[in-house]
Order: C-alpha cells, then structure tokens, then sequence
C-alpha cells in the first residue's frame, strides 16, 4: 500500500519474523498471540478500515482499546491501511472523547465490539480541524500543563530513535518478557512496551487485575523479567503479604511520579531489587534513567540522560536550576492542534528541541535532579519558595509516603503554602511542622497541613489538583 | 473474633488507613465500600487489599474475590469469618 511508512514495514517485518513466537500473553483473558496472530488481526483491520469510507489514506483513526491484543494489532492495522493510530485511554468519558477526535480532525474510532475479542469501527464526519504536521505516524494524547487534552504528532524517526534510545539505555534484549500493569496508549507504556514488541520482538504480559497476590502470581508464572509500573503500585506490592523475591525479576521501572526513597528501599529490602526512576515526556519520550540504582541515590534525581539524548538547562540560577530542555532524535514533531504561543510557563515543540515545563539542575555525575515546575513557583509576598523543595523535607519524615506543597490564596493579594501529605497514621501534622522547620527557611514552612492516606492521582498517575483543591475546601 | 467485631475492626482500618474524614459509626455495614458514597478508587481498592490481608490473616487472591469482599462491610465480615473457619478446619 502506497502509505506504508518504514515504521509499519519495520513492525509487518518483526511480526512475521516472529511468526511462531508468543508475543502477547494476555493473563486475564487466558490467551497468547503469536506474531503471526497479530499480523492476521493486524491485515483484517487494516482491510475494515479502508473500507469504512469515513477515513482516507492518512486519516487520523482514534484506537479506544483496553490493554490487549487488539490493540496492538490495531495499531499495526492503521499504519499498514497508510493511516494514523491515536491511542486513547479505554474509559475515556464519550463527550471527552468527541471532543478530542473533534480537535484532532480523528475520522474514525476503533472500539470493542458486542460480540467478545472483536472491535467495531465507526466512521466520523470530516471536522474542521487544523492541519497536522507532515510526516505524523502517530498521535500520543497528552494532557498537557492546561489540563486541556490535546495530542502530540510523531514521526517514524522519533518513535524508532526513541525506542532505541531505552532499549540502550536499559539495556533490553530479546530473551527480556515485560509484565505490563500501565496502559499502553499512553506514551510510557507505548515505548517501552509496544514498540519494543513491535521492532524488537520482546514480549509482553499483559495484567489488567492489579490485586497484589495476583499480580505477584503472574510475574512469577509468566517469568517477567522486566516490570515497567508506578510508585502506587511498587509500594503496593512491596507491602502485600505473599510479596517475596520474584527470581526472573531483574527490572523494575518506576514512571509518573516522583518515587519516594522510602518507598524504594522498601521495595529493594522485599524483593531484593531497587526500582529506578525513569523520567519522560509524551512530547519527547525518555528524557533520563536512573543507571546506579543504588541506595545512595537521593530523592529527586531522576539519572541521567537516556543515550542521544541531552539535557540542557535555560536561564539557570545561581543555583544552577533551569527550564529542562531536551535535545533528542525522539522529539515530536509538534503539538496537534498546535498549542497558542507565548504563554509562560507553557512547553514548547521545535525541531529536535523539546522545552519541557520542569525546572532542574545537573550534578558533577551528570545526573539530573528534577526540583520543580516552571509554572509551580509559589510567590509569597515577593519570597519564591519551590515546592519541590519543600516536598522533598516532608517526604523524608519517617512514615510519610508522599506529599505535596502549592499556594492557596490567604487574601486578595497574597499566598500562602499548604502541605497536603499522604502518610501512615502515626504521623501527626506537628512531626512535619517541625521537620520542616528544622530544614528549611522560616516563610516556607506550610501554614497549614493536612495528612490524607493517598494524594489524589488522575488515571495517568500524575497528581489531580482539582480534586485537591476540592478535598481542601471540605477539609 | 465474632462477625460485629471484624465489622468494626474493618471500619476501623478503612478510616485510619485511607485517612477518610468519617467515623467508622457512620460508615453503613449494607452499602458498598468503593465506587460510591465514600469517593474511593481502585488505587484505594489496591490499598484496602494489603491492609485486610495484613490485619485479618486472610487471603484475596484476585479482583473477583476482591470485589465481592468489598460489596459492603458485612460481606466482609462474612469473607474473613469464612476464611478464617476454612483455615482452621
């Protein structure tokens, strides 16, 4: 098909090549796909989409899949027919969704069907939506600093020099089996799950039920020797039960959030290895990687940068701390629909140059150090405090498994700092007063502090402020 | 361990565990735990789990059992005594 791109010959060449090999264990549903499996689900979707009319040759197609079979092969199904996967969360709520197949000018949505294990495609109405950047071969949805969902386009370029640059740099080979417990249309799980199946031939396991026993079984079964997940999850585990030491195990990758320390060495002290912290972007891929892995690395730092990649910091401070930008092969081509300009504290796409929202510095080791956003500098009265700083004395408090500082409006004019803390049941607001107090300057200890059991997360593991904010007003 | 008293003990550890701002008192032994009055999630699910297991002996080996534990405070109740019988027979 004259669409091709090299990307879908890549991924339509791997797939035979594994012909008789198990690519995909689904461990819910009980089933296994072979490369050859999923290039037959790959060529009928391929054939369905075509015929559906609504969706011309490079059209944007909308893949509303949960974790499964289906899904990859969905994904190789729109690149064979020449046209462009955009991968959504499954639950994604429907006027959520009409909204961004609106924005993005999406001309058909690949969903579940009745019948079990079958999808259904539905043709939309040609929209007026801008026009993508060229040469886009997939769009990762993000939800961006606004909060307003809105994709990224990739090119063939970034997404193969983006999974090269983990596959390095984590050193991943082909008798490697991943077990996969985050969704694979977001960009963590796309990268470092699908394309490495795709182009690499490394399996996958797919585990839809989280409960810990479970999951725990699975791993061992199954013989996971990679697992990429979040903090949650890699607290939950190391705190169930029947958790021991799984003898395949040797990575353990934590995305999403800041993994504190605690929960870290927690992990490492059951399970005898120490999760590593792997920082990213949907509009970069992987920025940088915790390669140590040992107990002396701090809270913060989240490695260095991924091979081919380089970090550089704008208008640092005395301190050295600057605006993260990423220089890298994987930079997307651009947001789409393209993103007003100009507004501080927003992220910017240029070519090969991604402008990220994160402030951090480098150390003599070349790691980097994450110690805030751009947009999240709490101006008290004409003193800037860096939460991050702050987050970062509270989360060292025995007991405390995470925390999070911002400003809450204390007049018209000015703001003060709220701690809200997720932390065992010992810990009193007191103990945290005076940690902080003991640490830091006078005016960035939190006026007021509240201890909650989980801080509240969206379903892409970053922090809900909204929720936050509502919580705080009942609390 | 009579049944009111895991009852009470499970209310107990869904307060102070998850850090609710309720009583256990007022939390209702017939109405479901998760996906409703109390604005839990399955992040709060997954951590219910290892405190249960932890706090009762028992064992929730999958997202079925787990759910139909959680239905409400009695039915949990009546997994633990049920386990617990099984465990010791």
């Amino acid at each position: 098909m004259s669409g091709r791109t090299r990307l879908a010959e890549r991924a339509a060449a791997n797939l035979r090549r594994h012909s008789w090999a198990t690519l995909l264990i689904d461990a819910d549903a009980g089933t296994t796909s072979t490369g050859d499996d999923l290039w037959r689900a790959s060529e009928a979707l391929a054939e369905r989409i075509a015929g559906s009319g609504g969706a011309p040759e490079g059209a944007f197609v909308a893949l509303q899949l949960p974790n499964s079979a289906a899904l990859v092969a969905a994904v190789v199904g729109c690149w064979a027919a020449g046209r462009v996967p955009m991968p959504v969360d499954h639950d994604v709520a429907p006027a959520a969704l009409d909204d961004l197949c609106r924005a993005t000018g999406a001309r058909a949505v690949v969903a579940p069907a009745e019948a079990r294990g079958e999808v259904a495609v539905r043709a939309l109405a040609a929209p007026a939506a801008p026009a993508p950047p060229t040469g886009a071969v997939l769009l990762k949805v993000t939800s961006g600093t606004t909060g307003e969902p809105r994709a990224v386009a990739l090119s063939d370029d970034a997404l193969e020099s983006g999974v090269a640059q983990i596959v390095s740099t984590m050193g991943l080979v082909p008798g490697d089996r991943s077990l996969v417990t985050i969704p694979l249309a977001h960009s963590y799980a796309f990268d470092n799950v699908v394309l490495t199946l795709l182009l690499y031939g490394m399996p996958a396991v797919l585990a839809r039920d989280l409960t810990p026993r479970r999951l725990l079984g699975v791993a061992r079964d199954a013989r996971a020797t990679v697992l990429p997940t979040v903090p949650f999850l890699i607290d939950v585990l190391a705190r169930s039960a029947d958790a021991r030491p799984l003898p395949d195990l040797r990575l353990v990758i934590s995305a999403g959030a800041p993994l504190p320390v605690a929960a870290r060495e927690r992990f490492h002290a059951v399970f005898g290895l120490r999760p590593r912290t792997f920082y990213g972007a949907t509009e970069c891929g992987g920025i940088a990687f915790d390669r140590d892995g040992d107990a002396t690395v701090p809270e913060g730092c989240v490695g260095t940068p991924l091979d081919g990649v380089r970090i550089e910091r704008e208008d640092a401070d005395e301190d050295g701390v600057g605006r993260v930008v990423v220089r890298s092969a994987s930079v997307a081509l651009g947001h789409h629909p393209p993103s007003p300009a100009g507004s501080e504290g927003d992220v910017e796409l240029t070519p090969g140059v991604f402008r990220t929202a994160d402030l951090g510095r480098l150390d003599e080791a070349g790691r980097l150090h994450l110690v805030g956003r751009v947009r999240d500098v709490v101006n008290l009265g004409g003193r800037k405090v860096y939460p991050a700083e702050v987050e970062r004395v509270i989360r060292a408090v025995p007991g405390v498994r995470d925390a999070v500082v911002f400003g809450v409006a204390r007049s018209s004019v000015s703001d003060a700092l709220r701690a809200v803390v997720a932390a065992e049941p010992s810990v009193t607001r007191e103990a945290i007063a005076e940690a902080c107090a003991a640490r830091l300057a006078r005016f960035k200890v939190p006026r007021t502090i509240k201890i909650v059991s989980e801080l509240p997360r969206t379903a892409r593991g970053k922090l809900d402020r909204r929720k936050l904010d509502a919580s705080d007003r009942i609390g | 361990m009579t049944k009111p008293e895991i009852a009470h003990r499970a209310k107990e550890i869904l307060v102070s565990g998850l850090r609710l701002e309720v009583t256990p008192d007022e939390i209702v032994d017939s109405e479901p735990i998760f996906g409703a009055g109390l604005g839990l999630d399955s992040i709060d699910a997954l951590e219910f789990v290892v405190l249960v297991e932890e706090a009762f002996g028992v064992s929730i080996p999958d997202e079925n059992v787990a759910k139909q534990a959680f239905a409400s405070i009695d039915a949990l109740a009546d997994f633990v005594v049920e386990q617990r019988q099984h465990a010791a027979s």
